[in-house]
């Protein structure tokens, strides 16, 4: 046997073996800590797929809309705060893609995020065949890597974070830390953008660049609205557990904040938590994990950004984590099961079964749900009844903190 | 490029980056932990718990680096434990001791036609492959299923370039050695 035959052999057996179609996402994915998905608003950013979903939605209206969370059909409460206070610039270029009309409207930057919103002409649109996404550059070519999206009637925002890819000697895009940190920071006042829009087929996974049907670029300046920084340093400790906020940026659009918390045990804990700004109740956006555990060190610190408008004025700020839940995602404990299959039964009128599954964990088995319920809806109940039925270590750690 | 925005959103706690390497990479994941595990649930696990430990330890990966080969070591480390863990490995036949793979099946034998003989041969070939120590299913897998180069394989299994070409030499040979005992009947499993 040579070497060829030897190649040829084991290529038979994994084709003759293995099922030709593999997607192992979803059983990842029911695995992964829940908390860890960005909450609240839809995250499109680079992500061709993501961005296509956002013009899907515009289409297919609330129903999947609840898909996304509670703050889709307008902006979140940060940018509308910042729209309102008249921090948004006009920009008001139109070009045509194909026989799509586009007209970027205006847009918003501060030291968090960038947003900016177009129109669509309804009439040349056609939702089976028009999808599109968006990248954002720098005059130099460095590329904003992160955004999340809101829809309208007739309109889309975009909203990328300040995070940046910087181009290199050789034209490349690369990630540098420090570059990115300090970017929106050092750059002044303003900032020169480029957006550069894709007209793509279809709604397909993995698009390449070079598959889009037209593009289209808009050059605009935007002002920057800078953060304060709150440095906080505040424990407290309730149950065994201390809780630690570090520090608190505080961008018109958006508040960041970084906490710790020594976790129970070896286990994945998730705090709850919600923050307030002046008594209004900011949108959690997502969060980040800046430390992780070792089994010698329960210690896990965390990056949270919450979507609120600052004013920019002394502010009374609260910061609650109201408790510590278990991940659903820890441990096939037959009682935690139990205890969703009841929530769900009791109160959604929802029948399933959870079927352990040796070596792949739990199956989901739908018995019944109330007629009429959408997947979005049905899964996100699904999710919503685990959320309940985890076990929990009671605070609250409530932090209050001054802006001056 | 598509790999390192993918592992940049990861890094950021966006899961979608994780689902980007997930769908590009589970299939040459799962070849490569079936062939060395022979159990397609077994190897389901081994690969959907190292993207796990990817997302778990995605803050100490270097982004710089190119992903394929990190992946590669890390199933087939998972894999390689499993092995050791759960199964006998017999040691090596030294009957085999100075014969090459050539000499035992020879090189111009060409590959069979016959359904039946190729299921057969597929056979062999995993019989064969389940007794070779683990590190060593791993050299060949990635040699000769993945096309790697040494010195790839050398970096996807954390070893040097001549430990690797032992390695082959010595997984050739016992190749050659359970390949003709399977098929003259002599090997029992």
């Amino acid at each position: 046997m040579n070497k060829d035959n030897l190649n040829r052999a084991l290529h038979e057996i994994v084709e003759h073996d293995l099922p030709k179609e593999i997607d192992m996402w979803q059983q990842i994915e029911a695995k992964l800590p829940k908390q860890n998905k960005p909450r609240g608003v839809l995250r499109l950013a680079t992500a061709p797929i993501a961005a296509s979903i956002v013009v899907m939605l515009l289409v297919l209206g609330t129903a999947s809309y609840a898909m996304w969370g509670p703050g889709g059909g307008k902006r979140d409460k940060g940018l509308d705060g910042a729209e309102q206070a008249g921090l948004f610039t006009e920009i008001n270029q139109t070009v045509m893609l194909e026989d799509l009309e586009i007209t970027v409207t205006e847009g918003y930057a501060d030291t968090q995020r960038i947003a900016i919103s177009f129109e669509i002409d309804e009439e040349s649109f056609d939702p089976d065949a028009d999808f599109f996404f968006a990248q954002l550059r720098d005059q130099a070519g460095n590329q904003f890597m992160e955004s999340s999206g809101a829809y309208g009637p007739n309109r889309i925002d975009l909203v990328f974070s300040t995070q940046i890819l910087k181009v290199d000697e050789d034209g490349n895009l690369i990630f540098d830390q420090d570059f990115s940190a300090n970017y929106m920071h050092n750059i002044g006042e303003s900032v020169d953008l480029e957006l550069q829009l894709y007209l793509v087929d279809s709604w397909m996974f993995n698009v390449e660049m070079d598959e889009y049907r037209a593009t289209a670029f808009f050059k605009f300046t935007l002002p920057i609205s800078h953060a304060e920084t709150v440095e906080v340093n505040q424990s407290l400790s309730i149950n065994d557990i201390t809780v630690t906020v570090e520090t608190l940026k505080l961008a018109p659009s958006q508040s960041l904040l970084t906490m710790c918390y020594t976790l129970p045990d070896g286990q994945d804990w998730q705090p709850v938590t919600s923050l307030t700004l002046d008594g209004e109740l900011a949108q959690l956006d997502g969060l980040r994990l800046s430390h992780l555990p070792s089994p010698e060190d329960t210690e896990r610190c965390m990056e949270l950004s919450f979507n609120v408008f600052y004013d920019q004025s002394p502010s009374d700020i609260v910061f609650t984590v109201e408790k510590l839940k278990l991940s659903p995602n820890e441990g096939p404990a037959p009682e935690y099961w139990n205890e969703v299959v009841r929530i769900l039964a009791e109160e959604y009128d929802i029948e399933v079964e959870f079927v352990f599954d040796e070596g792949r964990g739990q199956r989901l088995d739908e018995i019944s749900r109330p007629d009429g319920m959408a997947d979005d809806i049905f899964w996100q109940t699904i999710l919503q009844a685990q959320d309940d039925a985890s076990p929990g270590v009671d605070g609250p750690w409530i932090f209050e903190i001054s802006a001056e | 490029m598509e790999d390192f925005n993918a592992i940049m959103r990861l890094k950021r706690g966006d899961i979608s980056g994780l689902e980007t390497l997930v769908r590009k990479y589970q299939t040459d994941a799962l070849h490569t932990a079936y062939l060395m595990l022979q159990d397609q649930a077994l190897a389901e696990d081994i690969v959907q718990n190292t993207f796990l430990r990817l997302y778990q330890r995605i803050e100490h990966f270097d982004e710089t680096r190119p992903f394929k080969p990190y992946l590669m070591k890390s199933v087939t480390n998972a894999a390689i434990e499993q092995l050791r863990r759960n199964k006998w490995v017999v040691s090596f036949d030294d009957n085999a001791e100075g014969l090459s793979l050539a000499e035992l099946l020879p090189a111009d034998e060409p590959y069979p036609e016959d359904e039946m003989e190729q299921a057969e041969l597929r056979e062999g070939v995993k019989l064969a492959l389940g007794q070779l120590p683990p590190e060593q299913q791993a050299t060949i897998i990635l040699t000769y299923f993945h096309g790697l180069s040494v010195n790839e394989v050398a970096i996807a299994t954390e070893t040097s370039q001549g430990t690797v070409k032992w390695r082959l030499h010595a997984a050739r040979k016992q190749l050659g050695v359970y390949l003709r005992q399977f098929w003259t009947g002599g090997l029992w499993l």
